[in-house]
């Protein structure tokens, strides 16, 4: 089957690509230098060790080459010269709606926060530009000792824990763009759940890009102590601008002993942002860490969620969903390192090519001697809507123990003439019809979405799918 | 590696004017080699952080100064080459054997010869029938990953074989060529197979000798060439003796509605990485690829294929089996390459390790690059040690567990080697990877 003319120009237009005049209490000058981490480090007021990583993690991510694989092309269009690294939209952290400035409520408005909020959401946390502007925690969770709020304030509040962590799960020399966020760093959100506490509702945080040629470089920390639990929410949308932006985050999860963190992501930056993000969580003896992993926007996302389960019994979970229309590149994967005995994980990715996108699986599994018993097993589906797409599937199993068990499959196909043909026959158009067929294929991820993130996703693809089919 | 590799000999192109003369081949041979000395001479030796090389660590190899011995002018059979021919060949069409490069027994049917298939060696061919080597030799494409290897194959080319079955001729009985190392440290195989239009074959190469006392090198190249509605079934049968460095690539063109069948069966050498590529540029053609590696001791693999569809309507299916005992390591990267436009293909991929030991390490790397979206593509891949429980069935019938073990490994690389068309090679591969099997205490 040949996909139909108009399924090829869909997606032309982004529902959040308004854009708000907002007048900057401070900004930094462009281009990154000692003098412009070290003025953020000042300005933040915050302890030397801190000054010291990020001085460290400049020297790091000078000395680094750009990655020789995945998009060297689309990387290597990256001016790291003609970008902000700090802005504060505004002076003082707001602690009640009110106080929150009428245009970034505007914003957060168009995006729905604070129906969101409503909604039973347990805490907003919205990042505009670089800092926490609006947060507010349900008193029955600071009741039981979770601590949530941003990083700036958790390095301020909490520093011995923040220093026990920070950076340990993802090092600045782990890769280039862990160690520009290292350098760099400002706002994400930093939570910490106290021993057996679950938390019963979804924590979530809107981030969102708006000064043009902005890098937003937020850290996030989420440590989940002994038999705890707790699901995090990070969604994003950006307006759209002419020259690219770079989004460049690290989000590092610790869940220790017994303890079960989800983290879940719907990435919808708008398609001239680079999103190169490092994510990874350590789970140790008999904890479970799930990764929920949804990309739609963005121009290149390169992003490759990862479990290193340290502790016996420990499992990962990672669900990649991607979704490529005109001009992106979803380069997008996991990692599991399988690093004692008895450690199970499962990765799922599903994937979507349109009007010439392109889907990138990018995948490893490791089992490293002694973790006996280990069990992974992968799953990739990838579906070309029409020829000018692309999608690829790299993998790799690195397995140095016997008693294991490590399996991978993938498949590329077409929407399937035979499914089409009988929804058709059933009454439906074909647009309907291959809009049913994508959300079933996405169905496993959106069913592993609250409620309004799986309504919202089944409008994004229902919106990239419009007018598709004359 | 470089003291025992460097001989007396004059380097580089005065040793090809040299291997030439003494093959007395035409000048436009001589002129070939040339052309690829220069490219592996300009060609710098792959960094390990080349994607294609980082499995492989070649940082003891000075590739500059191997070079090859020019092939003796006559040399005998040795018994254990003599036994490794005759193992299969009572129901052959044609026996090959190179011993160090120099060709040491040749025995071809009556009704194979009166056909019209040339097979013999380098030297008889390109002096025999240089239009249509020439022709084959400048259709090769270059892999630049692999090019340092191959440059240097087609440069130094001592012997190997040329198999050309013409037009519509059906071979029914198989045939095979032994390329066989005792003395020489550096060898460099190089096999052409032309099977023109319609034209039907089967051909075992086999890289055999024994453990070497000392390490040696070996870059081999084999050229598969089918034409339209040509059918080859191409048996790599590797087994090397321990010392053995043999880099392999090999590459097979096919035609309008041909079927190549491919079976790498790697047993040997110390260190053993092969390139296995099919690329499918007409319509209707089918590649099946098959390997099966036995690793154990210290032996490193590195297998990586590619299956290239350029067109559409092709079909392509791979099943690499790999099982690895001891300390041995195995590396099986796999590409399937769907271009833009190529609608319709059909490409398969599947890898299955067997682990037998905690120290045994297995890595493997099945890629896919799709490009056109009427495609139906899937890939596999898994690493499991033996299944239990097929165990305690084989114990539960008495059998002690070293037996039920072999049986296992066995059962798992077999399904592979029952597809070996031709009985008498099947039977001779199935032995020899018996053979290797039993040995193992396990």
């Amino acid at each position: 089957m040949t996909a139909p003319q108009s399924l090829l120009d869909v997606g032309t237009d982004y529902q959040y690509g308004f854009r708000d005049e907002i007048e900057y209490v401070y900004k930094a000058e462009k281009g990154l230098n000692r003098r412009v981490v070290e003025m953020i480090s000042h300005f933040k007021g915050e302890p030397d060790w801190m000054r010291q990583f990020r001085l460290r993690a400049l020297e790091i991510f000078l000395k680094k080459p750009m990655p020789t694989w995945g998009n060297t092309q689309l990387l290597s269009e990256i001016n790291f010269d003609d970008i902000y690294y700090y802005i504060k939209p505004a002076e003082k952290q707001g602690r009640t709606w009110d106080e929150v400035p009428e245009q970034i409520k505007n914003t957060f408005e168009k995006l729905g926060i604070p129906e969101a909020e409503r909604k039973f959401l347990a805490g907003v946390s919205a990042q505009y530009e670089s800092e926490v502007v609006y947060h507010s925690i349900r008193e029955d969770l600071e009741r039981q000792g979770v601590i949530f709020m941003d990083m700036d304030s958790g390095l301020r509040e909490y520093p011995d824990l923040v220093r026990r962590w920070f950076g340990k799960v993802i090092p600045p020399a782990d890769n280039k763009f862990a160690a520009l966020n290292s350098a760099v760093w400002s706002g994400g959100s930093f939570i910490y759940v106290p021993p057996g506490v679950h938390v019963e509702i979804p924590l979530q945080a809107y981030f969102r890009i708006n000064a043009e040629n902005m890098g937003q470089f937020e850290r996030t920390l989420i440590i989940a102590d002994e038999g705890s639990r707790v699901h995090y929410i990070e969604g994003c949308t950006a307006p759209i601008y002419s020259t690219d932006s770079l989004h460049s985050a690290v989000v590092e999860l610790v869940a220790l002993k017994g303890a079960h963190i989800r983290y879940t992501t719907v990435q919808n930056w708008s398609k001239n942002v680079y999103n190169l993000v490092t994510k990874r969580a350590v789970a140790y003896e008999d904890a479970t860490v799930e990764w929920v992993d949804g990309n739609l926007g963005s121009k290149l996302t390169m992003k490759y969620p990862s479990v290193y389960m340290v502790g016996k019994g420990a499992r990962g979970d990672i669900l990649s969903v991607a979704f490529a229309g005109p001009g992106q590149h979803q380069d997008a994967g996991a990692k599991v390192v399988h690093a004692a005995p008895y450690t199970t994980s499962t990765v799922v990715s599903k994937s979507i090519s349109k009007g010439g996108g392109r889907t990138t699986y990018r995948g490893l599994v490791q089992v490293d001697e002694g973790a006996v018993g280990a069990k992974c097993n992968v799953r990739c589906d990838a579906l070309l809507l029409d020829e000018f797409s692309r999608s690829d599937t790299y993998p790799t199993m690195n397995v140095k123990e016997d008693d294991v068990r490590i399996e991978h499959e993938a498949t590329v196909s077409k929407v399937g003439e035979e499914q089409l043909f009988y929804l058709m026959s059933r009454g439906l158009s074909e647009q309907e019809a291959t809009t049913m067929i994508i959300n079933g294929f996405f169905e496993p991820f959106a069913k592993e979405l609250p409620l309004e993130y799986a309504v919202e996703l089944n409008r994004l693809i229902a919106l990239e799918m419009e007018g598709s089919v004359g | 590696m470089k003291d025992t590799l460097t001989t007396t000999s004059p380097a580089g192109l005065e040793l090809i004017e040299a291997i030439s003369r003494h093959l007395a081949e035409p000048e436009w041979a001589v002129a070939h080699r040339r052309a690829a000395w220069n490219r592996f001479w300009e060609t710098p030796t792959p960094p390990r952080t080349h994607e294609h090389w980082r499995r492989t660590d070649i940082s003891h190899l000075v590739l500059e100064e191997i070079v090859p011995a020019l092939p003796a002018e006559h040399r005998s059979l040795p018994e254990w080459l003599d036994n490794t021919i005759h193992g299969a060949a009572r129901r052959v069409g044609g026996t090959l054997a190179f011993l160090d490069g120099t060709l040491v027994y040749e025995r071809i049917t009556d009704s194979v010869r009166k056909a019209g298939v040339v097979f013999t060696s380098w030297s008889q061919a390109v002096q025999q029938h240089p239009d249509i080597i020439r022709r084959a030799l400048e259709s090769v494409d270059y892999d630049p990953a692999d090019e340092k290897f191959t440059a240097m194959a087609r440069a130094y080319a001592t012997g190997g074989t040329v198999l050309i079955v013409p037009r519509g001729v059906k071979v029914n009985l198989p045939l095979q060529a032994f390329f066989a190392v005792e003395d020489a440290r550096a060898v460099f195989p190089h096999t052409l197979v032309i099977v023109e239009e319609g034209a039907r074959v089967t051909l075992l190469d086999g890289m055999v000798s024994p453990d070497l006392p000392s390490r040696a090198f070996g870059s081999g190249v084999a050229d598969l060439i089918l034409g339209e509605g040509a059918e080859l079934t191409y048996v790599l049968f590797q087994q090397w003796g321990q010392g053995m460095e043999y880099f392999h690539h090999q590459r097979a063109v096919l035609g309008k509605d041909s079927h190549l069948t491919t079976i790498t069966v790697a047993l040997g050498a110390s260190l053993s990485k092969a390139t296995i590529e099919s690329l499918l540029c007409s319509p209707g053609a089918v590649s099946d690829m098959l390997g099966v590696v036995f690793g154990d001791g210290n032996q490193h693999f590195d297998h990586h294929t590619v299956q290239l569809h350029t067109v559409g309507n092709t079909t392509s299916d791979l099943l690499f089996k790999v099982a690895l005992d001891e300390q041995a390591y195995s590396a099986y990267s796999g590409l399937i390459r769907i271009d833009p436009g190529a609608q319709k293909a059909n490409a398969y991929q599947r890898n299955e390790n067997l682990v037998l030991s905690s120290s045994a390490h297995a890595e493997t790397l099945p890629n896919l690059e799709i490009e056109a979206n009427d495609v139906r593509c899937t890939h596999g891949a898994t690493v499991a040690p033996v299944d239990t429980e097929q165990m305690f069935y084989l114990m539960s019938r008495g059998m002690p567990p070293r037996d039920a073990k072999r049986l296992i490994v066995e059962g798992f690389l077999q399904p592979v080697l029952d597809r070996i068309p031709a009985k008498s090679l099947r039977e001779m591969v199935s032995a020899k990877v018996d053979e290797k099997i039993a040995r193992r205490r396990f």
